[in-house]
């Protein structure tokens, strides 16, 4: 009840007509920031921080925040038009946004992920604001065995993207790993394959990589392939009831961003997870429990929903540990952090009693901007389409701009060009031969903190391996790690049984 | 082709496996040291490529006729782009990257994708002038310059 009213309180103090402005306009550039490769939430908060000196501290973390779930927004639709993921979260929206947009349905598509967004970011802010700040406090209880224990569930999951060729799959996934470990090594802080390139030491990262992998070698692919028709896209005018999806699919894809909601939360909440992170674990378990799973990155609205219910669930997940403890749970939360440090507020278990105007005023405005970011997002949905009606010959050389520029704006450096460039050869290379992608990407992800923690729990625990069966949490975590390895192969077997007697 | 990539990817595998186990550590005092995840991918990868090998030696029969089919089986003019890539990355270092995108994308739309001197020029103008007011002047990004000095 008491929360309740304090939010009721919030939303007097986010509902000014400064507040309700700070929210739009940071939904607005969030939007706008996210749909452009390789700028990102991290950049995009950091680059407008200096916007919101002269601000209240109130309204200025309203602001900062609309720009992060702004963000989450906005990277779906680069990834679902160019196939250019705007930000690493929507790397797997591109999976199924992409495909969906070629067979001609970029409206549903962008309506799916307008819709997940918002709902997944609802169930986000709903739990932070019941919930927030007991899961802050369960969230400490992760340590790095705990963290080990969680990538390698999944890790495990990479068995669910191999495709048609285990092995190709597998090479895919070995791949990412060693690229992974290009640079210093975060746990001895060895350099490692960097060739003696300095530029090298802080090693490859993800935005350029993804920008050649999903982009680039679009691009190469585009070159030679034939114009697809969508004159009949450009002869009609799209209303945005034209792009909603059907009850059918509406049915599919509701338990979908349920189980993302709350999955996407929980690891926001964990430190050094975020997410991208979220999205990738979302889109995999969805991918294994949904009823269409297996069509799963044939270009359906259930992939695009499990990826940004999931991210946006997260952006909002963060908050939690943020407010409640003062532990940033990702890159974007530490930048939000030294906002808050900046405006003189310190967070941690007191800030929600000595400033709960502030914190309930942010908490209740994240409901107002989610809703703002829909309508926006809805909004232009009919101005998104008009983009793919451009014929492919004046669309190539413009994402090549944009996967140059994208490339170089993720750490302002000329080495990116050359991750990009790589990337889209091997991208190119990959989806010709059939290697699947998203194995090399998901691992890519997993392997640094896998590696970091791995280290640290060894080191904590004086070398003995014994920590990841002393601890109840690690202990629980690779029990259902092997149980989900070993659940399809000994139903594969009972159900053969049950087959052969029923034979006899 | 899948030939030659397992080759390469052979060599890429070989060279993680020997670097991780020779320069870098596996162990470390009472941890891992920042070999052994390395000397592990590789070392499955080097495995995994030698199935695809084998695999490949029983589908196919492996002569001259194979490789200059596979060859053939590339469409080279899908390289078109990154050839353009790389001029790119040369005309940045000497003219700045925002410069050398600028040209490169109205020499595209004029040379390869036949558009008339106008249409090029304006939608080179419309998009070059949307990216600069975005990343050079809203988000300030220090876009390289290149040897002359230029943008």
């Amino acid at each position: 009840m008491e929360t309740l009213q304090l939010l009721f309180e919030g939303f007097g103090n986010a509902l000014t007509p400064e507040n309700i402005l700070m929210t739009a306009g940071g939904g607005i550039l969030g939007i706008l920031v996210g749909a452009m490769p390789g700028i990102g939430s991290l950049l995009g908060c950091a680059l407008l921080l200096p916007l919101t000196f002269k601000m209240n501290p109130t309204s200025a973390i309203i602001m900062l925040a609309a720009i992060y779930y702004g963000n989450m927004y906005g990277g779906g639709y680069s990834a679902i038009l160019l196939n250019i993921p705007g930000d690493s979260p929507a790397i797997m929206t591109a999976m199924d946004g992409y495909p969906l947009m070629r067979k001609g349905y970029p409206g549903k598509a962008l309506f799916t992920t307008n819709m997940a967004s918002f709902c997944g970011g609802t169930i986000g802010i709903l739990i932070l604001t019941f919930l927030g700040v007991g899961l802050a406090d369960i969230g400490l209880l992760f340590g790095p065995s705990e963290m080990v224990a969680v990538m390698v569930l999944s890790l495990s999951s990479i068995s669910w993207l191999l495709g048609d060729s285990p092995t190709k799959g597998l090479i895919s996934t070995m791949l990412g790993i060693m690229i992974a470990t290009i640079g210093t090594d975060g746990a001895t802080g060895m350099p490692r394959f960097t060739f003696g390139n300095i530029s090298l030491l802080s090693g490859v990262l993800l935005v350029p990589l993804v920008i050649g992998v999903f982009g680039f070698s679009q691009v190469m692919q585009m070159s030679h392939a034939k114009e697809t028709d969508y004159t009949e896209l450009k002869s009609t005018k799209l209303r945005i009831r034209d792009a909603v999806i059907t009850k059918k699919e509406a049915k599919y894809c509701a338990p979908i961003v349920l189980r993302s909601g709350v999955v996407g939360t929980v690891v926001g909440i964990l430190p050094g997870s975020g997410a991208t992170i979220a999205a990738f674990l979302c889109y995999l378990m969805n991918k294994k429990v949904s009823k269409r799973g297996k069509e799963f990155g044939t270009g359906i609205p259930d992939g695009i929903a499990a990826s940004e219910a999931a991210n946006n669930a997260a952006a909002a997940g963060a908050f939690a540990p943020l407010l409640a403890l003062g532990i940033p749970g990702s890159g974007t939360a530490a930048v939000l952090l030294s906002g808050l440090m900046m405006w003189g507020l310190t967070p941690g278990p007191q800030l929600f009693t000595d400033e709960p105007e502030f914190c309930w005023g942010l908490i209740s405005s994240m409901y107002v901007g989610n809703i703002l970011c829909l309508a926006m997002g809805m909004l232009m949905i009919p101005l998104l389409v008009r983009l793919i009606s451009v014929p492919s010959k004046l669309i190539s050389p413009v994402v090549v701009t944009l996967c140059f520029i994208g490339a170089f704006a993720a750490s302002n450096e000329v080495n990116n060009l050359y991750v990009m460039l790589l990337g889209g050869l091997a991208g190119y290379f990959m989806n010709k031969y059939d290697y699947p992608t998203a194995p090399m990407l998901l691992a890519f992800v997993l392997t640094p903190t896998i590696e970091k923690n791995l280290y640290r729990a060894l080191m904590v625990n004086n070398g003995s391996l014994s920590i990841f069966w002393e601890r109840p949490i690690t202990l629980g975590l690779l029990i259902a790690t092997v149980a989900l390895m070993v659940a399809p192969v000994v139903l594969k077997a009972v159900r053969k049984g049950k087959k052969a007697e029923a034979q006899q | 082709m899948p030939l030659i990539i397992d080759g390469i990817l052979l060599c890429v595998g070989s060279y993680w496996f020997v670097t991780s186990v020779t320069s870098l550590t596996l162990f470390q005092g009472m941890s891992i040291g920042g070999g052994l995840l390395p000397a592990f991918a590789s070392g499955l990868l080097i495995l995994l490529v030698i199935i695809e090998i084998v695999n490949t030696f029983r589908k196919e029969k492996i002569d001259k006729a194979y490789f200059q089919k596979t060859i053939r089986d590339v469409n080279w003019k899908d390289m078109i782009p990154l050839g353009i890539g790389v001029l790119c990355l040369i005309g940045s270092w000497l003219i700045g990257l925002f410069l050398t995108l600028t040209v490169m994308l109205f020499c595209w739309l004029k040379v390869l994708s036949k558009y008339s001197w106008k249409k090029s020029a304006v939608v080179t103008v419309c998009v070059m002038a949307f990216l600069y007011g975005v990343f050079k002047l809203w988000l300030q990004l220090p876009l390289p310059q290149g040897l002359l000095g230029l943008v």
